[in-house]
């Protein structure tokens, strides 16, 4: 929430939630977010969290 | 030409294994002629002796038999190989008269033994008081000469025969181990030129020569195969470069002649520009590794509390994939890097969602002295499981997914180990272990 409206890179939210400062070729964050995503936008229904693709995620200030 | 014949002596000397058969020819040579003369001398003494005592004997009974009166003293005898002399009181301005000790017949008047002539061969004289005169005894002892002659004849042919024996077996062995020797510099020879396939062509291991060959022979197997790995690296890094950047540049040509949406080529540009980036993290990471740079940084790690992370990391992410995750953690520290003990079992999962098929199980393991993700999938042939661990060994050797090969070079400072599982199932159990006190 306090990085409202900034993109957030992969590698970013990587070393912030999950202490990890090394990339895991695999879709750690994408599955997380998916799941995140869903969990907020069914109670929401609406778009909160933005994908950027090739450089990471936004949360839309709303 | 003649230079070449003249540096001849020289090359020859510069041989070890020859140089050390004529020096040993000739160590033995010296010892031979040292122990015949040794023995000619010490024969010669003992056969003076013998001729003295022989002498003084014959002395001693003649003497006994003037004492007796059996003895014709005036005529001199000559049996033989015996001269007797007699000289009266009435002699005594003869030059033998007194004459005592041993002596040879130089000194003698000719006339009275020899009659006039001086005999062809040695005669040895003993001479001392006997009666009221004087008693000389005289013994031909020309056998003596003879036998220094043979003795001598046969010392110089034996020298001759040993020198040339010894010279003989001497170079011939020397020059043998020579000739083993040059086998072994010219194989170096040709691998110091680059011909790595070069080895010592031998069957045998009979001594310290061809044990040589052997060392050498491993010494050229290991650089060849170093070698290999390096070129297989490099190919690796140039291979594995260059389908993102293609990628990469046909992005960002697509952006250039769009007219329509550049942020989405600009975005997929920066996929590619990442994988690249991740690319060369492993490869950093790996000569990192490899140099030791990171041992530095080791510290005591909780690996349950590290295994926990991680699978609730990766748990949605094995499930995404279609397979399942269980764990097996009972409580383990070791002494290492945090990180890198991380991105060991996060590089295990990210194989096995990689070469496993959907509905494998995989089981995170952390017991004491054992850190590593088995799984019941349809593992690896027992052959190639030295293999995998290579940097940038791919099994099936397709490069149809990117990434830095297994990546399973990654290792830490314990030994690795790859099996079936130890539940018997079919499958691969990857894993460090090391030893707990």
């Amino acid at each position: 929430m306090r990085a409202k409206g900034r993109i957030q890179t992969r590698n970013m939210l990587l070393e912030k939630v999950w202490d990890m400062n090394f990339d895991p070729t695999t879709s750690v964050v994408e599955t997380h977010m998916s799941r995140l995503r869903s969990k907020i936008e069914k109670s929401f229904g609406d778009t909160f969290i933005r994908t950027i693709r090739g450089a990471g995620y936004v949360v839309d200030a709303s | 030409m003649l230079s070449t014949l003249l540096s001849l002596p020289k090359r020859l000397w510069r041989m070890s294994a020859l140089r050390q058969a004529l020096l040993l020819t000739a160590l033995f040579w010296i010892a031979v002629i040292g122990s015949a003369v040794y023995a000619v001398f010490e024969m010669r003494d003992a056969i003076d002796r013998r001729v003295d005592n022989r002498l003084e004997a014959r002395f001693e009974m003649i003497r006994a038999d003037i004492a007796n009166g059996t003895f014709d003293t005036n005529a001199p005898q000559y049996v033989g190989l015996e001269r007797v002399i007699y000289l009266g009181p009435d002699e005594k301005d003869s030059p033998l008269f007194g004459r005592r000790g041993t002596f040879l017949y130089d000194d003698l008047a000719p006339d009275r033994l020899f009659r006039g002539r001086y005999p062809d061969e040695p005669w040895l004289f003993l001479g001392g008081p006997a009666g009221d005169g004087w008693l000389i005894v005289g013994q031909n002892v020309g056998e003596l000469s003879i036998f220094d002659e043979v003795l001598m004849q046969t010392l110089v042919g034996i020298g001759w025969i040993t020198l040339l024996v010894a010279l003989a077996v001497g170079l011939f062995l020397g020059w043998r181990t020579q000739l083993r020797l040059y086998k072994v510099t010219a194989v170096l020879d040709r691998a110091a030129n680059g011909d790595l396939s070069a080895r010592v062509v031998q069957d045998q291991d009979r001594d310290d020569l061809d044990q040589l060959g052997h060392q050498v022979n491993d010494a050229i197997g290991r650089i060849a195969a170093a070698l290999d790995q390096a070129k297989g690296f490099s190919a690796s890094i140039t291979h594995d470069l260059k389908t993102p950047l293609t990628r990469l540049r046909i992005r960002l040509e697509s952006a250039l002649m769009s007219d329509g949406d550049r942020e989405e080529e600009i975005g997929a540009a920066l996929e590619e520009v990442d994988k690249a980036i991740a690319i060369f993290d492993a490869f950093l990471r790996l000569s990192k590794l490899e140099s030791g740079a990171l041992e530095r940084r080791f510290e005591s790690v909780d690996l349950a509390a590290l295994a926990n992370d991680i699978a609730e990391t990766y748990g949605p992410v094995i499930e995404d994939s279609g397979r399942r995750l269980t764990t097996d953690i009972s409580d383990a520290t070791l002494n290492g890097d945090p990180v890198l003990l991380g991105q060991f079992l996060t590089n295990l999962i990210q194989n096995a969602l990689r070469h496993t098929p959907k509905g494998t199980a995989l089981t995170i393991v952390v017991r004491k002295g054992v850190f590593g993700l088995a799984d019941n999938g349809p593992g690896i042939p027992e052959d190639q499981r030295d293999n995998v661990v290579k940097p940038m060994y791919r099994l099936d050797r397709s490069r149809s997914t990117e990434g830095a090969g297994l990546g399973l070079a990654l290792r830490h400072k314990a030994e690795l180990r790859l099996s079936e599982p130890d539940t018997g199932d079919q499958g691969l159990f990857v894993r460090m272990v090391w030893p707990v006190k």
